[in-house]
């Protein structure tokens, strides 16, 4: 073949690929939707000799192909259907023709005409599966959430997720611009007088737990990764602790019931007080749920768990000692911190925050004002709390997680 | 070639007629291609010229088939000139195992515009065996381009798609001379190719070659190996 021939014949194959790139068969194949197509069979006719003489040994399937579009496309018409694409099985003896559905048509119905057509082996609707692995988020660190397996994580995120549900957060200050956050806080408020507003570790830490983003490929996914966060600053990060003071507690408590918030997490103890108690009361009254954390060096938990309707929550290392406390994931939990990291806490603040998130999740699927855990031996069963809250909710996790925390 | 034209009418009008009757599973199927030259069998057709073909295929949900493949030939010399008509029916039954067994008959004829210089013709039966990946027959000419021989040949076919819309193809035949040739030399042949569909076109590349000895046409010598590339359109 000389140059000249060649470019010729390189120079009419590509003006007829640019034709046949414009045909409607081939723009049909960019939009399909599984579930508004049908798969049409036909008998495959046995493969045989073609002529071809211009290609030795090419001959094969392109006229199969034409005879199979043809009848596709004459088919598709008649029945007021599109075609989408074929697909030879010979080793089945059938060819598979996709023919795409008009939206105001029964698919079923469809089917059915099409398969009454005499040159139509069957027609089935293009039907969808669903894998049965596990689904879980595609956070990095789910897997190393105590919180995946112990309370079977990704199984009550199917059912409830917190969307539409606010947790008022009194903690120190969150970072509402980590990536595993942004987006979450609603509203970042400072209650702390003569203190900068600032990003701090615990609240941080406990507003990843509650509501960290699921699914975005980094980090973690909070328990009601759709609820949203109102960072309510009443804590200020030292060297050593984060304390906070009546004041402010009082200030961000008196917002949070004002803003009827539904779940108020608060992960902190101290002395009791007066003026918390009865905004405490005050919440638990307008049907506001307040979690706290058990403070494990009072007998009585500390305040405010002591306080009546306050949920107190610890982690496992109080199992079994206080028949009033619910124990929930608390040791080693990865969770958001300051400057778009990531770490691990431990202690009941981060158990608590556990109990916010499902309590979020609760709020969401239950219209009860004050939503009860199920729990056995302390241990909660979330997945059984949600089944009380009016779901269908097949799985039971307590036992297992019992074990699993025992074994600790 | 006396008998070619009546043939060829004869095999026209059925094929119309058994396409004009189809039953309601009968498949017809119509291409339209372009290629760089006709080969046949390791040689080439159309002495290195470009073709256009047309092909027109009928398949009976029982079985029973055929084929109509006509082309053109270009050249600077004569212009746009026909080249050569093929004409065939057969029958083709998958066995329960999978592959196919095809029976059938093909007639061929072409016009002086070959490489021949001379109008010639030659009808075949042949036999084989169709397979997912492999494919074998046996030809059997009375008249082999009307030379007065029985020829036969046999051919190998390989296809596979390595990815979706992608076939790659590889064949490698053999002609041999019975009953009445002059010259007993076994030929042989060989392709390796690839097909692209895009879609409503398959655009196709491929190496052909054969031997032994040279090829030659317009009085000159050439080699018997060769690109070959095409574009087919469906209709």
């Amino acid at each position: 073949m000389t140059p000249n021939r060649a470019i010729k014949i390189l120079a009419m194959a590509l003006a007829a690929a640019a034709a046949a790139w414009m045909t409607p068969a081939f723009a049909q194949q960019q939009a399909p939707r599984p579930d508004r197509q049908i798969m049409v069979m036909v008998p495959h006719p046995a493969d045989h000799f073609r002529p071809g003489v211009t290609y030795a040994g090419g001959y094969g399937d392109d006229l199969s192909r034409s005879a199979r579009q043809r009848l596709a496309r004459k088919i598709a018409s008649q029945f007021g259907l599109t075609f989408v694409e074929d697909w030879p099985m010979p080793m089945l003896g059938v060819d598979c023709l996709i023919m795409a559905v008009p939206g105001d048509r029964s698919i079923a119905q469809a089917a059915n005409e099409v398969a009454r057509d005499s040159r139509v082996a069957w027609t089935e609707p293009v039907q969808v599966y669903r894998a049965q692995g596990a689904s879980v988020p595609n956070d990095p660190l789910f897997p190393a959430q105590p919180a995946a397996r112990q309370w079977q994580l990704a199984k009550l995120q199917r059912l409830a997720n917190g969307s539409g549900v606010r947790v008022a957060v009194i903690d120190s200050g969150i970072d509402a611009n980590h990536p595993d956050l942004a987006g979450q806080v609603a509203l970042n408020r400072n209650f702390v007088s003569g203190r900068a507003m600032a990003a701090e570790q615990h609240g941080t830490g406990v507003a990843g737990i509650i509501a960290a983003k699921a699914g975005n490929g980094i980090g973690l996914a909070g328990i009601a990764p759709s609820a949203k966060l109102l960072g309510l600053r009443a804590c200020w990060q030292t060297t050593a602790n984060t304390l906070c003071d009546s004041f402010s507690l009082a200030k961000a408590l008196y917002f949070a019931i004002n803003q009827k918030t539904p779940v108020i997490n608060m992960s902190l103890s101290g002395p009791d007080d007066r003026l918390l108690r009865q905004l405490i009361k005050t919440a638990i009254t307008n049907g506001e749920t307040v979690v706290a954390a058990f403070d494990r060096s009072q007998r009585d938990g500390g305040f405010p768990a002591s306080v009546p309707g306050v949920v107190a929550v610890s982690d496992s290392s109080l199992a079994g000692q206080h028949p009033h406390v619910y124990i929930a994931p608390g040791h080693d939990v990865p969770t958001t911190q300051p400057g778009g990291r990531w770490f691990l806490v431990n202690g009941s603040s981060f158990a608590a925050a556990h109990v916010s998130g499902l309590f979020a999740l609760l709020r969401q699927r239950s219209a009860k004002l004050s939503p009860s855990l199920v729990a056995q031996g302390g241990f909660i069963d979330p997945c059984a709390t949600l089944a009380y809250a009016g779901l269908n909710c097949e799985c039971s996790c307590a036992p297992g997680a019992a074990r699993a925390m025992l074994r600790r | 070639m006396r008998r070619g034209p009546c043939f060829v009418a004869r095999a026209t009008a059925a094929f119309i007629l058994v396409g004009l009757s189809a039953p309601a599973a009968a498949e017809i199927g119509a291409t339209a291609s372009i290629f760089s030259e006709a080969r046949l069998r390791g040689y080439s057709l159309s002495a290195g010229h470009p073709v256009a073909q047309l092909d027109l295929s009928y398949d009976d949900a029982e079985g029973f088939y055929g084929n109509l493949s006509g082309n053109v030939v270009y050249s600077t010399e004569y212009g746009l000139r026909p080249l050569g008509l093929q004409e065939n029916i057969g029958y083709a039954k998958r066995l329960a195992g999978g592959p196919s067994i095809d029976v059938g008959v093909i007639n061929s004829n072409y016009s002086r515009y070959t490489r021949y210089g001379h109008s010639a013709g030659y009808t075949e039966v042949y036999a084989g065996i169709v397979g997912k990946v492999l494919s074998s027959r046996i030809y059997l000419s009375p008249n082999y381009f009307n030379g007065g021989t029985w020829m036969a040949y046999g051919e190998v076919n390989a296809g596979i798609s390595p990815v979706r819309k992608l076939r790659l193809t590889a064949h490698v035949g053999s002609r041999i001379p019975l009953h009445g040739a002059l010259s007993q030399r076994v030929n042989y042949d060989w392709e390796v190719g690839a097909t692209r569909e895009v879609g409503r076109l398959s655009l196709h590349l491929a190496v052909t070659g054969g031997g032994p000895g040279r090829d030659y046409y317009e009085g000159v010598a050439h080699r018997r190996r060769a690109l070959v590339a095409g574009a087919t359109m469906l209709f």
